[in-house]
């Protein structure tokens, strides 16, 4: 090129980002040039103009669901979801190689923001469903038995005979009647193995435990057992089960701290799927274990989930 | 980094805090507004996570992450299936409007008042939209994310020359978007690699 001829387009645009060094004794003596790089100029300053960052609780929560997927790494398909993630962003070719974007999309995967509004939506008006047929098929146990004492009966408190048709009525997505423990402060839970090691025995239906109802262990909670609240979910049993698929009802409450932040410990019996009892918690959970999710008071996101059995 | 790869989860949650902004600055710009820039930033996150151990340390984890995030901008894109009108003459001549204004002509080198002022004319995410998914990611990587050209072809996995002519010719499309020239969705076609 010389100092007569205008450069190419790219060219002009390359050297504003200093990658076309040849122009610039051309466009020092051309009005011009100099015209059209100001331009350029201009459209590369309104798009470098700075972006407001999301609210902190944004960072806080996105965070919060990218560290979730370390557990989910190691559930042994990291290999498969990963690897597409990190190739280059072309968006032709390479589609079965490093590079490709749709091989991360096998496995499940925490459900960004919105999405997870709309399903949280659809999960509660399908709890809402099913509380109430649940309350229907109760109420006909109830009448076929004469009003006999029965399984769904013995999670009633005194006075509270209505509570099947109060049931009825509940909206949210609750745990099915049941006996839950309430664990009350269990003070640091950082650890899932350790808190299922120290919850084993505690919950009903788990190894060590002595009757239907969890003995206080004298330890630094107060086991309780106390009859479910019918039709209320506990604090953030609705976002637990959403988080886990196929959990039974709950059967274990309590709370504590995670490196500071205040947490939710809910148990929940093994869920019935379509062969059986199956569990709610991490990927290689015993079948029929009682699955343990701790979640974020503030928020109710999913900490980590554990099971004992 | 390594500390992260080695599976310390604090220091993956630092090293996601440290990057979480110019990742987001980068999805809100790519996909045009705050709600889908968070949904792509935290699949980015997601990604990153997942990715990490594949991370071979060839390039900076800033240029890699930039990498994964925007392959989560192309994926919320394609998701969303936007596909605005297009706008950009196909080769642009030159850049002279033959009018006037802040940017043009007679303002001489524009600076960041001029960039103020023609931002204000036409809404920036307006003009950005009226390009293909890779000249907007080219040109967002380039002018706001600050990389060189080798580093935004490793990104987005093309040679350096057709990155240097998706920033070219998604500038020159923008041009007259926001110096007020032109009108989104009247007139000609978005740019496109040339085959």
């Amino acid at each position: 090129m010389t100092t007569s001829e205008h450069p190419a387009p790219e060219d002009l645009s390359a050297s504003l980002d200093g990658e076309a060094p040849a122009v610039a004794a051309h466009v020092e003596g051309c009005a011009r040039c100099r015209a059209d790089l100001a331009r350029l100029r201009a459209v590369s300053a309104a798009v470098a103009q700075p972006v407001a960052p999301p609210p902190q609780s944004v960072v806080d929560r996105a965070v919060a669901r990218a560290l979730e997927a370390t557990g989910e790494v190691g559930d042994g398909d990291q290999a498969s979801r990963s690897g597409g993630r990190s190739g280059p962003a072309s968006r032709s070719g390479g589609r079965s190689g490093p590079a490709s974007r749709s091989g991360g999309r096998s496995g499940p995967a925490p459900v960004p923001l919105r999405r997870r509004s709309r399903a949280f939506v659809v999960g509660v008006a399908s709890g809402s469903v099913a509380a109430v047929l649940l309350a229907v098929l109760a109420a006909f146990a109830v009448v076929g038995r004469g009003g006999d004492q029965t399984a769904v009966d013995t999670a009633l408190a005194p006075g509270r005979e209505s509570a099947v048709q109060d049931r009825a009525a509940a909206g949210a997505a609750a745990s099915p009647p049941g006996t839950v423990t309430a664990g009350g402060d269990l003070g640091e839970v950082g650890d899932p193995a350790a808190l299922a090691g120290r919850l084993g025995g505690r919950i009903p239906g788990t190894a060590g435990a002595s009757t239907a109802l969890a003995a206080p262990p004298g330890g630094e909670a107060e086991d309780a057992a106390r009859p479910s609240t019918a039709g209320t979910p506990a604090p953030c049993e609705p976002q637990a089960r959403l988080a886990r698929q196929g959990l039974g009802p709950l059967v274990y409450s309590g709370n504590g701290t995670r490196q500071g932040r205040p947490v939710v410990v809910l148990g929940f019996g093994p869920g019935q799927g379509p062969s059986g009892p199956v569990s709610g918690g991490p990927a290689g959970s015993e079948p029929g274990a009682v699955s343990l999710l701790v979640l974020a008071q503030d928020g109710c996101e999913l900490v980590y989930a554990t099971s004992v059995s | 980094v390594e500390a992260a790869r080695a599976g310390d989860r604090d220091a993956l949650d630092i090293l996601l805090r440290r990057h979480f902004d110019r990742l987001y600055a980068l999805c809100r710009r790519v996909t045009g507004n705050d709600a889908d820039g968070q949904d792509a930033c935290q699949e980015a996150l997601i990604a990153i996570v997942r990715g990490l151990g594949g991370f071979d340390g060839r390039s900076a984890f800033a240029t890699w992450a930039y990498r994964v995030a925007t392959n989560a901008c192309l994926d919320e894109l394609r998701r969303r299936r936007r596909r605005p009108e297009p706008v950009a003459p196909e080769e642009p001549a030159s850049l002279s409007p033959g009018t006037t204004g802040p940017a043009g002509p007679a303002a001489g080198p524009a600076g960041p008042d001029a960039a103020d002022s023609v931002a204000t004319r036409v809404d920036l995410d307006v003009a950005l939209a009226t390009l293909a998914p890779e000249f907007r990611a080219a040109v967002v990587l380039r002018d706001l994310c600050g990389l060189s050209y080798d580093d935004i072809a490793d990104v987005v996995g093309v040679p350096a020359g057709t990155v240097r002519s998706r920033i070219s010719r998604g500038r020159a499309a923008l041009a007259p978007l926001l110096a007020g020239d032109g009108n989104p969705g009247t007139a000609g076609r978005r740019p496109r690699d040339r085959t």
